[in-house]
């Protein structure tokens, strides 16, 4: 006998067969709620940014809170989609100024054919050039990650990881300042960007590495936000600086990612929580926006320590509830 | 060959061989990962005019006109 529910859809014909097997089978998961919908758009705006890692907290938050909700079902991706657009949207809306600086002289290159001199096409380029590996790899990877790993005590464990590679991150700018200051055969100097080495004197190789290291997110648990600040700071850049290249990073791959997925939002899957996507996008958007505003004030002086700790707390917490529960 | 011209005919290649990529996913007949992925295809199409955009700044007219 079918399943009361399975039944009722199979009437409406308004699902596709994926849903219905899964509603049919033992283990069926509950609705998203209109609070619960509002909670994941705060949390996904806010830890996407934060260097916490949003995947791990959209994992390990609904497990400890006691949700049913299963993430990786086709009705639910629609609703992720819209609040990765609503992240994406508040940080093109921050950085306006900065993308009309970059691009206007990127456009005006590629008519002419000859690439130009100004430190804000450089860091088009490059910001182009670490894209390309992140684009790559994201496509490729990060649904077999996400599947692979996308356990609560998986994220956890990783929370903790992400933690020791904040820390750490700060012992690597320490290093890269005092190679950069030995290099120059003088203390460490204070460039316009506010510390030792500016954006645009990256190397290509080394945006390409920065690029591809944001693959390294799609591990539950580990920021992508992190990776790159701390990976900025290993080159050698101020905390703000790392920070604005990072969020500049992270724009292209959020919002493409969330521009090629828009036909699911408007698709037959996406129409059911069409009215909760739209709230989560701007939900989102709004915490994605407070975040970044606040980070980028907080790392002209701050630094990554504070993460740290709190990655480590929550991620042992989590480990600790999630293991006791089984 | 010098190396502009070079760079110019290998980002015509891989515009090119991305081109088909997106074609072969487009249809389903790509190895890895298997099946029609719309996405992988939109993705490659953007590398594509990516490699056309390195192509144009190294077209061989422009070294000449540098020279």
């Amino acid at each position: 006998m079918s399943h009361p529910v399975a039944g009722a859809l199979a009437i409406h014909g308004a699902l596709p067969h994926a849903l219905l097997a899964a509603a049919q089978s033992p283990h069926h998961y509950d609705k998203l709620t209109h609070a619960q919908a509002a909670v994941l758009a705060i949390l996904q705006g806010v830890a996407e940014l934060f260097p916490i890692s949003s995947i791990g907290h959209t994992v390990i938050v609904p497990k400890l809170l006691g949700w049913n909700i299963d993430q990786s079902a086709a009705t639910f991706l629609p609703f992720v989609v819209a609040l990765h657009l609503g992240t994406a949207i508040a940080l093109v809306v921050y950085f306006w100024r900065d993308w009309i600086e970059i691009l206007t002289p990127m456009i005006r290159s590629v008519s002419t054919g000859k690439l130009g001199s100004t430190p804000q096409e450089r860091i088009g380029w490059l910001l182009a050039a670490g894209t390309v590996p992140a684009a790559i790899l994201g496509v490729l990877l990060e649904k077999p990650v996400k599947h692979a790993l996308g356990d609560a005590r998986v994220a956890a464990v990783f929370l903790i990881v992400n933690g020791f590679m904040l820390f750490f991150g700060e012992r690597l700018r320490l290093r890269a300042v005092a190679a950069l200051a030995a290099a120059r055969g003088d203390a460490a100097t204070v460039s316009l960007n506010g510390g030792p080495r500016p954006i645009e004197a990256l190397g290509w190789t080394e945006a390409v590495v920065i690029g591809g290291l944001q693959a390294l997110a799609f591990i539950p648990g580990i920021s992508r936000s992190g990776v790159t600040i701390v990976a900025g700071l290993a080159a050698g850049f101020s905390h703000e600086a790392a920070a604005r290249f990072a969020f500049l990073l992270a724009t292209p791959v959020i919002l493409g990612a969330a521009v090629l997925e828009i036909p699911t939002l408007l698709g037959s899957d996406g129409r059911p929580l069409l009215g909760d996507a739209v709230v989560g996008c701007v939900l989102a958007g709004l915490a994605a926006y407070t975040s970044v505003r606040f980070l980028m004030r907080y790392f002209t002086t701050g630094k990554l320590g504070p993460f740290a700790v709190y990655c480590w707390i929550a991620g042992t917490l989590s480990l600790i509830v999630v293991l006791a529960r089984g | 060959m010098d190396q502009r011209t070079t760079i110019f005919l290998g980002a015509i290649a891989a515009a090119v061989l991305l081109v088909i990529i997106a074609g072969f996913y487009w249809t389903g007949h790509m190895f890895y990962p298997t099946g029609v992925h719309h996405k992988h295809a939109v993705l490659a199409i953007v590398l594509a005019i990516g490699a056309l955009v390195v192509a144009n700044f190294n077209r061989p007219s422009s070294a000449i006109a540098r020279r």
